[in-house]
């Protein structure tokens, strides 16, 4: 698994105050990732005016969100990354998108024929140089129609998906997953969540790497978002 | 004639679901949300137990600690599901998950009998479907005098994953570090049962007096 050498930008992690998102936050092997973990009840202006990159954990409750929205659009608008995790209803709080609910698949692999149901959108996307496909099933939430202009990283069986990127505005950039890894590897449940956090985070900042030196594509018809 | 509902306030950082209260309410229990600055005006007599899910915004508790203490000093019962990762209070310690989380470290054993898990076999509170660690992967250390009610692993005493504490200076804790402890079970008749043990366990703590609310 590649990963960058160094890391550019600030990313700023937002902390609801539950007890897994702290425990994520100060995982050794995750914090590097974090340049700064802010308090939603404390996040000002200001912090948002020196991050390059803003995370949304999962499970981040939409209500503590909803009187950001302005200011999160604000940031993306002037190029910022915005990073949203699953649930935290970003229907309800940052832009239109169709969102299926799916009843909690707790017993997946009790229940093969089931099976996690996802599959890579495309398996030369560079975020699986960096997070091994067997380390992205746990359990699913919901399932995004994909918006124009964004593509799917990981898709559900049924075409819709669960994890994709994409312009945002004018000069911002999104990437939104409908998983909670934060949620289990906080919580000490479900061991792939942590080794895809372990991947995932060093993908997020390699995209920070690329949005700050204007290597991602902004165009709204750009589909090739691989970052290849 | 049916009994009257208990109400008992919930902290979680949301609404109490419609499938939460619906499943409390043939229980005759009713949940009012709560949000931790409440604890400043909530009255034990109107709430006898508040809970602490196990998503509520530790850093908030923290912050309105007084109004927690405030609530405990009247006699109140909090009962909090969850990993503490902020503590309100000194006497409570941050989480220690199990070192190991293998079945054999996520069996749940029965340390002492309370009323909360009444018709509840502690194979119920290990397994569901046969996987184990969904009603704890470690433990919240229980400060001195607590009670140790359930624990985990070959040694569960030194891994109480439930415990019971009636505070010096007044109120009582009830610790689940684990999901909260009335959604955990996959039967509905065995949540109802555990609903059913938190309303009788709560008016008896409230009605008798802590110390008589812990003989089962």
């Amino acid at each position: 698994m590649s990963q960058p050498l160094s890391y550019s930008g600030h990313m700023i992690a937002l902390d609801a105050g539950a007890a897994y998102h702290h425990f994520t936050f100060t995982d050794p092997a995750l914090s590097p990732f974090f340049d700064e973990v802010v308090y939603l009840d404390d996040l000002t202006e200001a912090h948002l005016q020196r991050a390059d990159a803003v995370l949304v954990p999962c499970r981040t409750p939409a209500h503590r969100l909803l009187p950001w929205r302005d200011d999160l659009l604000r940031f993306a608008e002037q190029g910022g990354l915005l990073v949203v995790m699953g649930e935290t209803q970003p229907d309800s709080w940052l832009m239109p998108l169709p969102t299926e609910p799916v009843a909690t698949n707790y017993w997946w692999w009790l229940t093969a024929e089931d099976g996690p149901e996802l599959q890579p959108a495309d398996d030369n996307h560079d975020l699986f140089q960096y997070v091994a496909f067997a380390d992205c099933r746990w359990h699913l939430h919901a399932l995004h129609t994909l918006p124009e202009g964004f593509c799917s990283i990981l898709n559900h069986r049924s075409g819709q998906s669960v994890l994709l990127e994409g312009p945002l505005g004018r000069e911002g950039y999104l990437i939104l997953t409908s998983l909670d890894p934060m949620y289990h590897h906080g919580s000490f449940f479900m061991p792939a969540t942590t080794a895809f956090l372990g991947g995932f985070l060093p993908w997020v900042r390699k995209r920070l790497n690329q949005q700050i030196e204007g290597a991602l594509q902004h165009d709204d018809t750009a589909t090739d978002c691989s970052g290849k | 004639m049916n009994p009257s509902y208990l109400m008992l306030g919930l902290i979680q950082d949301g609404p109490v679901s419609g499938s939460l209260q619906q499943e409390a309410s043939a229980a005759f229990i009713g949940f009012d949300a709560l949000q931790p600055d409440d604890l400043n005006w909530v009255n034990v007599t109107d709430w006898p137990a508040v809970i602490i899910g196990s998503h509520a915004d530790q850093i908030a508790l923290v912050r309105q600690r007084a109004g927690l203490v405030r609530y405990l000093n009247q006699g109140g019962l909090v009962i909090w599901n969850g990993a503490i990762a902020h503590s309100p209070l000194p006497e409570l310690l941050p989480f220690v998950p199990m070192p190991v989380r293998t079945l054999a470290y996520l069996t749940v054993t029965q340390l002492k009998v309370h009323p909360l898990f009444s018709q509840v076999p502690a194979e119920a509170l290990t397994y569901r479907k046969g996987v184990a660690g969904f009603w704890g992967r470690g433990h919240n250390p229980p400060p001195p005098g607590a009670t140790p009610v359930n624990g985990l692993g070959p040694q569960p005493e030194e891994h109480p994953v439930d415990w019971y504490w009636a505070r010096p200076q007044g109120g009582a804790f009830f610790m689940h570090a684990g999901n909260d402890l009335f959604t955990f079970a996959d039967s509905t008749e065995l949540r109802h049962t555990v609903l059913e043990n938190l309303r009788n366990w709560v008016l008896a703590h409230h009605n008798e007096g802590r110390l008589e609310g812990e003989i089962s």
